[in-house]
This record gives structure tokens, sequence and C-alpha cells, in this order.
């Protein structure tokens, strides 16, 4: 529809408004790197500002490999068993209705099954939901 | 960059009723203008109008594009420093986190900022000063207040308890009456007024109160309406039993708060035996209400069912079918 700048700059815009929201702003999704915070709290590290400098080449990578982590493979993993849980849940758990019924929308239930998941399991991994 | 353009305009029609210019305060220059520049009287303003609009139309883009857009930069600057750096960095116990998001708020500073900036340019978002500090002070000293007043209150419950027990009924209705009068969903207050109203017999008073069931988890209340329930007159006893039965299944028949049920199935075991019919009647309709409920019920149905009294017995044989 616009140009691929236009285009880039919606996209920047959207990605802005919507950064808020991301699992990783939340302390809760961050588990990799919440064990390393624990790891050097109160070492020599963390005491003094020299520590704190002295460290940082090796905590700012260290930092960046852990939330690409988070991000990438950890809340992402932690996502599936509830996006499952609510796919059952919405589509399969208490039918309402006869057995007709049921032998009617089983196939409509299977096609929309993995679409559910998928996409329940997306917005899981991206924005911080509760697990 | 035209359909850029395009987009940007449309987005702002969309929204334009929280459009920045149509605030009084956010418009200094039209301000001014309207002020100083335009006569009072005629012909001097007659003669004013044609130059009305184009006058008008360069102070507001002023407004709109130098002078309001000037005067947020400040506050756009706060909520970028707000929002990214202020909060959530801790360097001793979040020290990696904190490391690690250095970047990313760094790269996410001027968009933020920027947003900040061209949102309340363009839209009547409040300063920050008129926000934050005036409201906060508000809700301080609004929950200061909410907290003396619930503490009067409590104070004010526990002189009515202490009234009322001590038998000064005009001073715990008072203080009562007063707690209601400030908070209507206070339940020990209300309780405390029918209690006192039931001391006194009033009866009417006592069947227009709401939430009645929550009289019957008190002592001091169902003591007193057992005792009328038993010795009052024979309207009085007539008024109790017809609030008996309008309670219905709001009366506690298992678990907390069945303290009472023995002191009620005396009254109302006494009430059989009353010389008025009706009252008869209306106690035999009670017990077969409260029967699948409570046993002392039960058994005393099953005995009127077996008693000498032929109508009666009928009746309660009917019920307990």
């Amino acid at each position: 529809m616009f140009k691929p700048r236009t285009n880039l700059f919606v996209a920047l815009f959207v990605c802005c408004v919507m950064a808020g929201g991301c699992a990783i702003t939340d302390r809760n999704n961050r588990l990799v790197l919440n064990s390393l915070d624990n790891a050097v709290q109160d070492s020599a590290i963390t005491n003094s500002t020299a520590g704190r400098i002295a460290a940082a080449p090796l905590a700012i990578p260290a930092g960046t490999v852990a939330g690409v982590l988070d991000m990438a493979i950890v809340t992402p993993a932690r996502a599936v068993r509830p996006a499952w849980k609510d796919t059952s849940e919405y589509l399969w758990e208490d039918p309402q209705g006869s057995d007709m019924r049921q032998m009617m929308l089983f196939v409509p239930k299977v096609v929309a099954t993995p679409l559910l998941f998928t996409g329940d399991w997306a917005f899981r991994s991206s924005f911080g939901t509760k697990f | 960059m035209r359909r850029l353009l395009l987009f940007l305009i449309s987005l702002n029609l969309l929204v334009c009723g929280g459009c920045a210019v149509f605030n009084r305060a956010n418009t200094p220059a039209l301000n001014f203008v309207e002020r100083n520049m335009i006569p009072k009287e005629n012909p001097g303003r007659a003669l004013f109008y044609p130059l009305a609009i184009p006058v008008g139309m360069t102070a507001v883009s002023l407004d709109m594009f130098l002078i309001h857009p000037a005067t947020v930069v400040g506050d756009a600057w706060d909520d970028t420093l707000d929002m990214l750096w202020t909060k959530n960095l801790d360097w001793e116990k979040r020290y990696v986190t904190s490391l690690a998001s250095l970047l990313p708020r760094a790269v996410a500073t001027p968009l933020v900022a920027g947003g900040a900036f061209l949102g309340r340019s363009a839209f009547d978002i409040p300063h920050r000063r008129t926000t934050s500090v005036a409201p906060q002070a508000d809700v301080k000293a609004a929950r200061q207040a909410a907290e003396e007043k619930r503490k009067e209150q409590e104070k004010k419950l526990a002189l009515a308890r202490q009234s009322l027990e001590s038998g000064d009924r005009d001073t715990a209705l008072r203080l009562s009456s007063e707690v209601l009068a400030q908070d209507g969903n206070r339940d020990e207050a209300m309780v405390i007024k029918a209690t006192v109203m039931l001391d006194r017999r009033d009866l009417d008073a006592v069947a227009t109160m709401p939430r009645s069931r929550l009289f019957f988890g008190d002592t001091r209340f169902t003591e007193g309406f057992a005792d009328v329930l038993a010795n009052g007159t024979a309207a009085e006893r007539m008024q109790l039993l017809i609030m008996l039965d309008g309670s219905g299944s709001s009366i506690p028949l298992h678990g907390k708060g069945t303290a009472f049920l023995p002191l009620l199935m005396g009254a109302l075991e006494k009430n059989l035996a009353d010389s008025d019919r009706a009252i008869q009647m209306k106690t035999v309709q009670l017990l077969g209400k409260y029967q699948h409920g409570n046993s002392q019920a039960r058994s005393l149905l099953e005995k009127v069912a077996q008693g000498n009294d032929a109508v009666l017995a009928v009746v309660a044989k009917c019920l307990s079918r």
C-alpha cells in the first residue's frame, strides 16, 4: 500500500506503541536475566562502582544473550502449556449440544485447533500475560 | 511521502476532537490577538472583520506549530525519562538487566521522546506539573480523609455497642444512625440500630430495614428477637413470624451463624401452644419451611402431625410429605 520507507516508519511506530506491553518488559518473563541478576547481587561486582564498570564488558553481552534467550526460547516455551490449555478449554472441554452436533463440529474444531493454539501461543509469547 | 502525509493528516483528523489547539490554554497567540488587537467598539470592530480570518489563522498556526510545541518539549523529555530511565534501573539488585537494557533504552529514547513530543504537540494532554503533582496530593489527602473517617466510624460503633450493652439505647441509636448517615452499608451500625428498634418494639422499623439476614448473626439481636417471639403480644409475635417468613432462605440453617436456632425453635414451640389459631398456623407453616434444614424444626412438625389438634395435624402432615 505504502512505499517501503513509509512501511518501515509505520512498522516502527506500531512497534514502539506495542513495546510497552512486550513480554520481556515484565520481570516475571525474564527468568534467565533474573538468575544472572541474582547471581551477581551482593557480590564484589555490584558492591562498588569500579566493580560494575570492570564487569560491564562481560555483563553486557551476557545480559543481551540472556535477554534474547528469555525472549526467543524461555517465554515461548513457557507459553505452550497455557496456550494449549486455552485451546482445549475453548474448543474441546465441556461440549454443548447433542452428539450429532458434536460430530458436525468435529472437523471445524480440528481445523481451528492449530490456528487458535498458534495465535494464543504467539500472543502469550510476545506480550506479558500470566503463565 | 505524499501518502505518508495523507496518512498523518487522516490520523490527526480522526482524533482532532482532542486537538491541543481547541483548548484555550494552548493558544497564547490567539488569546493575545483576541485580547489586544480586536477593537472593542464599532466602527473599528466592523473594519477588523475582513482581517479577522487571516490574522486568526496566522495566530493559530503560530500556536500550533511553534508556541505550543515549544512549551511541551520539557514535558516530553520528562515523559521519556520517566518511561525509560528513572524507573527500573537498579544497579545493585538488577545489574545485568540494567546493563543489557542500556542499548535498547538508548535506541528507544529518541523514538519515545519524538512520540511524546508529537503527541503532546498535537493533542490536549495536560502538563506534567498539573497531572502528576496536584492529583497525587489530592489522592493522598482523600486517602487520609477516608482513613480518618473510617477511624471515627469505628470509634462511634464501639461506643454504640458499649451503650447498647449498658442499656443506653438512645446513645446507641444516635451513634449508629450517625454512622449509617455517613455510610449506609455499615453492617454493624445497621445491626445495632435494629437491636434498639427491636428492644423498643418498633417492629415496623425492623421489618423495613435492609439485609435482615445480618441481624441473625448477632447474639444480642437474636436473643431479643426470640424473647419477643416467645413473650410478645399476639400482634408482635405475628409480625415477627411474618418477618421470618419474608427472610426466607436468608436465615442460615447450616454452618456458621446458627447459634440462634435453638432459641428460635424454642420460641416457635411456644407459639405452637398459643391460643391464637393464626399464630399456630403461621408457626406450622414456618416449621414446614425449616424442616429440611433443621432437625429440631422437623421433630416439632412431626409432633404437631401426631398431636391432638386435628386441623394442625393435617397441615403438618401435608407439609411433611
